[in-house]
C-alpha cells in the first residue's frame, strides 16, 4: 500500500474501535456581543473527562435541522420515506429482494450525507474543549477570570502557536466564518450558503437565531415524523441513534445557550475535514455570495478570501 | 490489504540514509503548542492533535507522535481508556498493541533496511519487514523496486489467540498482497508518490492509490471496511485532515 501519510488511515481505523465520550461543557455564561465573547483556557480536572463523559451530550440534531434549508429538509425526509419502505419490503416474506443490500446502500447514503453535518453540530454545541490527554482544556466564556489566558472567541488570523492549538481543538468556533447581513437578509445569506453538495468545505450554515431554537417551517413536520416512523424499525446503530435525535430535536433544549451572537450574524462553521484547506473553505463561502448577489460583512475568518473579503 | 499497508509502519531508524526528510526540528513541542508550524511540506515530524468522527455522535480525540524512531497513535475510548499502538526503535525493535479491555500485545519485529526516500516521513520504512504476534507472522518488502511498494505473504496456517487490533480487518493467510506502482507522482512523501494499485492473489480486492503533491487518494473495492473512497491532505501549515464517501472525517494538526 501506498506510505504518503500512511499513519491516517491507521488513525481512522483505530479511531472505529473507539466509542468515544469527552468532556460535557460546563457552561459558561451568556454573552450578548462578538467581541465580548472569549476563549479562556480552564485548568482541566483529574477525571474531569471521565465524570463528564456521564454526562447527557447535546445532540445536536436542532443545528443540523437548522442548518438545513426548507428543499434539504424535504429531500431528508424524502430519503427517510424510501428507507423506510425498503425496510418494510425486507420484513415482507413475500418480497423477494432483488439486490440484498437495497436498504443497507440506502442507509449508508442516508448516513454519509447527514454525518458532516452531526459531527460539526455535535462538536459545536460541546462549548467546552479538550486535548487528548487532558493537559489543555478550553471554553467559550463572557468574562474571563482573572488571571486567566483568554483569547478572542472569534478572530481573523490564528494567532501563536498555542492560540493555534486551541482554536483547532475548539476547530467549529476557531475556524468558523462569523458573517454580518442586513436586517432583512440574513436568512437570504443563510440559504445561499446551504445546499452543499458532497464536495462542500461548509458543514453548518446557522443564523444568530437558528443558534437556540429549532426553525419551524412545512418540511419539518414531515421530517419529523419520517424520522420517528424509521426509528422503529431499525435495529440499534449509528443512524437509528441519528434518527432518535432529530425525533427529538423538537423538544430539545438550546444546545448552545453560551453563544449568543449578535442578531443578523451567520455562523459558517466548516466541515470537520475541511481543517487543512480552509483556504477552499473560505473560497467557497465567497463564491457562493458571489454568485447569489449578497454583501455581508466578514467578522470572523480563519484565513482571508483569496481574492479577499467582499 | 489496507491493514497490512498501516502495519508495516515502522522503521529502524538506525540506518544512516534510509529515513524521510527528518530532522527540520519544527515540532514536538509540549501542551504549550508554541512550536512555529513550518515545514510539514518537509518533515512530519513530531505531536499531533488528533480530532476525528467515528460516528456522527461521538467526536472525540487522540494523539499521534512521529519521529525518526517512534511512532505511536493513542485513540481515546471514553470512560474505559485508550487503545494504542507504540512502535519504537529506542534500545530495540519494540511495538506493542494496547486495547483497553486487553493486556498489551507485544508484536515482534525484523527489519533489514534498504535506503528509501519517504520525503516527509521521518521514519525508515525502507526495507524487508517481519511481524509476528499470535502465531500470526507476515513479511514483506518496502521499497525493494521503484516500481514495487509492499509485496508480502501471510504464511497459510491458524491464527490463534489474542486479540487483533480492533475492527482493524484481519489479512487473510496464504494470499499475497502486492502493491504496484503504475506511473509516478511528484510528492512531498518521497518514493511514495505516484499512482499505485494494491492486489491480492485470491479475490478480486483491489485498491487504487495516488499520492500527488500533499495529498492521498484511496480507491478501493473490498470487502471489509476500507471499501469506498478516502482522501487525506497535509496543509504546509501542519493541519491534515481526511474524508471518506462514507462521511467519516478526521483532523489532526502538529502541536
Amino acid at each position: 500500500m501506498a506510505r504518503g501519510c500512511w499513519w491516517l488511515p491507521l488513525v481512522w481505523v483505530l479511531w472505529s474501535c473507539a466509542t468515544t465520550a469527552q468532556a460535557a461543557p460546563r457552561r459558561p455564561s451568556a454573552a450578548y456581543g462578538l467581541s465580548l465573547l472569549s476563549l479562556e483556557i480552564v485548568t482541566a480536572e483529574p477525571g474531569a473527562q471521565k465524570e463528564s463523559s456521564r454526562r447527557a451530550q447535546p445532540s445536536g440534531a436542532t443545528l443540523v435541522l437548522n442548518g438545513l434549508s426548507e428543499e434539504e429538509r424535504t429531500k431528508l425526509a424524502q430519503s427517510l420515506q424510501s428507507l423506510e419502505a425498503a425496510v418494510a419490503r425486507k420484513r415482507n416474506p413475500f418480497y423477494i429482494a432483488i439486490d440484498d443490500t437495497e436498504e443497507h446502500v440506502a442507509a449508508r447514503k442516508l448516513f454519509a450525507e447527514t454525518a458532516p453535518a452531526f459531527t460539526a453540530a455535535v462538536a459545536l454545541s460541546r462549548g467546552r474543549w479538550q486535548s487528548s490527554e487532558g493537559d489543555l482544556a478550553v471554553q467559550v466564556v463572557e468574562t474571563c477570570s482573572h488571571g486567566s489566558h483568554c483569547m478572542p472567541l472569534f478572530s481573523q488570523s490564528q494567532g501563536d502557536g498555542l492560540e493555534q492549538r486551541i482554536r483547532f481543538l475548539a476547530w467549529p468556533i476557531g475556524y468558523a466564518v462569523v458573517l454580518r447581513a442586513s436586517a432583512t437578509n440574513a436568512a437570504q445569506v443563510a440559504k445561499a450558503l446551504r445546499a452543499a453538495s458532497p464536495s462542500s468545505q461548509i458543514g453548518l450554515v446557522l443564523t444568530s437565531d437558528e443558534l437556540h431554537s429549532l426553525r419551524k417551517s412545512p418540511a419539518l413536520a414531515s421530517l419529523l415524523k419520517s424520522a420517528g416512523h424509521l426509528a422503529n424499525k431499525l435495529p440499534a446503530s449509528p443512524l437509528l441513534e441519528m434518527l432518535e435525535n432529530i425525533r427529538s430535536a423538537a423538544s430539545a433544549r438550546d444546545e448552545t445557550p453560551w453563544l449568543k451572537l449578535p442578531r443578523d450574524t451567520v455562523l459558517v462553521v466548516p466541515r470537520l475535514s475541511a481543517l487543512a484547506t480552509r483556504g477552499r473553505f473560505v473560497d467557497e463561502i465567497k463564491t457562493r455570495l458571489e454568485a447569489a448577489g449578497a454583501t455581508v460583512e466578514w467578522l470572523s475568518f480563519p484565513q482571508k478570501p483569496t481574492t479577499g473579503p467582499n | 490489504m489496507l491493514a497490512l499497508g498501516c502495519a508495516g509502519g515502522g522503521g529502524t531508524g538506525n540506518s544512516a540514509g534510509t529515513g524521510g526528510a527528518g530532522g527540520m526540528g519544527t515540532g514536538g513541542t509540549g501542551a504549550g503548542g508554541t512550536a512555529t508550524n513550518n515545514g510539514c511540506a518537509s518533515d512530519l515530524t513530531g505531536t499531533w492533535d488528533i480530532i476525528a468522527t467515528p460516528t456522527y455522535s461521538s467526536p472525540g480525540s487522540g494523539t499521534l507522535v512521529i519521529g525518526t524512531d517512534t511512532l505511536t497513535v493513542s485513540i481515546n475510548r471514553g470512560t474505559t481508556g485508550a487503545y494504542r499502538l507504540a512502535y519504537s526503535t529506542q534500545g530495540g525493535q519494540t511495538l506493542r498493541w494496547q486495547d483497553p479491555s486487553h493486556p498489551a500485545i507485544p508484536i515482534d519485529v525484523l527489519n533489514t533496511p534498504v535506503a528509501l526516500n519517504a520525503g516527509s516521513i521521518p521514519l525508515a520504512l525502507g526495507g524487508s519487514w517481519s511481524f509476528s504476534a499470535n502465531l500470526v507472522r507476515f513479511s514483506f518488502s518496502i521499497g525493494a523496486s521503484a516500481s514495487s511498494l509492499i509485496v508480502g505473504r501471510l504464511p497459510t496456517g491458524t491464527v490463534v489467540g489474542g486479540s487483533w487490533p480492533g475492527t482493524i480487518p484481519m489479512p487473510r493467510l496464504g494470499e499475497t498482497y502486492s502493491v504496484t506502482r503504475t506511473s509516478q507522482l511528484v510528492s512531498q512523501f518521497g518514493f511514495f508518490g505516484g499512482q499505485w494499485q494494491a492486489t491480492t492473489d485470491k479475490n478480486s480486492d483491489t485498491c487504487f492509490v495516488r499520492v500527488e503533491s500533499n495529498t492521498v487518494q484511496f480507491n478501493c473495492q473490498t470487502g471489509n471496511v476500507f471499501n469506498g473512497t478516502t482522501q487525506l491532505t497535509v496543509g504546509s501549515d501542519c493541519v491534515a485532515s481526511g474524508l471518506s464517501n462514507s462521511g467519516y472525517e478526521l483532523s489532526a494538526r502538529r502541536r
